[in-house]
């Protein structure tokens, strides 16, 4: 391939990805390609400028007019006209109470973790004294909770369910004001003790505190 | 000059949520929604339909104007969600699932209501129509949307307003990654002899 060939390809490429640079779902190494194309190309700086304003017009162009409170009357009347689809929904929650609702709680706690971690940083330097709170001060530990921990906000959603999945835990609280979780075995869990979950969870590196909280009880 | 205190160094580190985290936190959120929804509760099947009601009621404006048909598409969108809650496995972002079933309604809605979208949307008004102020823009764009074949029109929307990756919006049209990447350079190109001034110079032949 010669040197233009090369740089043709570079330059389609870009133009290609240009929409998806734009709209920030590009990956870092499709966003480099792209900003270090646009330096030397003209066409494709003026296209990248033509998609930007593009995608602001378009963010910007005003919602029709509706009304969602009398819309969603409307098929609030057409569920209840619909009693067997109601009944449906018994069957599939027995499905669902199970695993899926605890990772869709464990997602929204690890969120919350992440968010709580960056709002109490933002808010630390307007308070302008230092406010020291210990771990065991937090009052609010569900009472069959068997450990307190906290994680470290890098660690992914993934790696947290793998962990707690591993080790047979729940989420049963938490964050707390402090960034504490609440954890407790799950059902029929049995055969570790508190102390040996414990033990490892904080061999784990996403962990970076976990003790008993001496209210739940001592066998899992 | 003075050093700055500590309170001023812990302000300049701080850094906000990226977007990426931002939507990982919306998508959690929606998930135990969704969870609830399934467990019938009709209070998280309210809070998640209004969540959507303006997202969707403006995504499938580009697709057609009539109100009954949109409200129509979203009512069984939501209808199906309603239904299927409980299948979701959660391979997509939720976002991802509920507009694509919310595509696959309107096209149904529009289908069953003979709605002609791109013709009767564009008057054939853009030609020599061209806005000098920011305002105008935005019906200048809506117009030049409306040239448009649907497939393209949803994909610049599911991109550029409601912010979706090639391959979500994949999975929303039900389509290959290619299709999509097709889709948007095809739109791009039409829009740009569509509209010169948002170009800003004469078009370049991309095709």
């Amino acid at each position: 391939m010669s040197f233009s060939d090369e740089r043709f390809a570079d330059h389609r490429e870009a133009w290609e990805l240009i929409p998806w640079v734009v709209n920030g779902t590009a990956t870092d190494e499709e966003r480099t390609l792209v900003h270090a194309h646009l330096v030397g190309c003209p066409d494709c700086a003026g296209e990248f400028r033509v998609q930007s304003e593009l995608q602001a017009t378009m963010q910007g162009a005003s919602t029709p007019e509706a009304d969602a409170a009398a819309s969603f009357l409307k098929l609030s009347a057409r569920l209840d006209s619909a009693p067997a689809a109601a009944a449906t929904h018994g069957r599939r929650f027995a499905a669902l109470t199970g695993r899926r609702a605890m990772l869709a709680v464990i997602a929204l706690e690890a969120v919350s973790l992440i968010v709580l971690s960056t709002a109490m940083w933002m808010r630390g330097p307007t308070l302008g004294v230092a406010v020291y709170r210990t771990l065991g001060a937090d009052a609010e530990v569900p009472r069959h909770a068997t450990i307190r921990a906290v994680l470290d906000p890098a660690l992914s959603l993934g790696d947290l369910q793998a962990m707690l999945a591993e080790l047979r835990l729940q989420i049963v609280g938490g964050p707390s004001s402090a960034g504490v979780f609440s954890l407790a075995p799950e059902a029929g869990a049995t055969s570790v003790t508190t102390a040996q979950t414990v033990s490892l969870l904080r061999s784990r590196a996403g962990v970076r505190f976990a003790e008993p909280t001496h209210g739940g009880t001592e066998r899992r | 000059m003075s050093e700055p205190d500590n309170h001023t160094m812990r302000a300049t580190a701080v850094t906000l949520p990226r977007p990426d985290q931002m939507r990982l936190s919306t998508d959690s959120r929606e998930a135990a929604l969704l969870c609830q929804v399934a467990a019938g509760d009709r209070a998280a099947f309210e809070s998640l339909y209004s969540e959507y009601f303006g997202r969707l009621s403006r995504f499938l404006g580009r697709l057609t104007t009539r109100r009954e048909v949109i409200e129509e598409a979203i009512n069984d969108t939501f209808w199906i969600v309603w239904q299927k809650a409980g299948k979701f496995r959660g391979s997509s972002l939720v976002s991802t699932w509920i507009i694509g079933i919310a595509y696959r309604c309107a096209l149904k809605a529009l289908r069953r209501n003979a709605v002609v979208t791109g013709a009767a949307m564009a008057a054939a008004e853009v030609p020599g129509y061209e806005p000098a102020l920011a305002e105008e823009r935005e019906d200048w764009v809506s117009q030049g949307l409306a040239h448009l074949p649907i497939e393209q029109r949803s994909t610049l929307e599911l991109a550029y307003y409601l912010g979706h990756s090639c391959q979500e919006i994949a999975q929303i049209m039900d389509c290959s990654v290619g299709t999509v990447k097709a889709r948007m350079f095809h739109a791009r190109v039409k829009l740009r002899n569509l509209l010169p001034t948002l170009a800003g110079s004469v078009p370049k032949d991309h095709s």
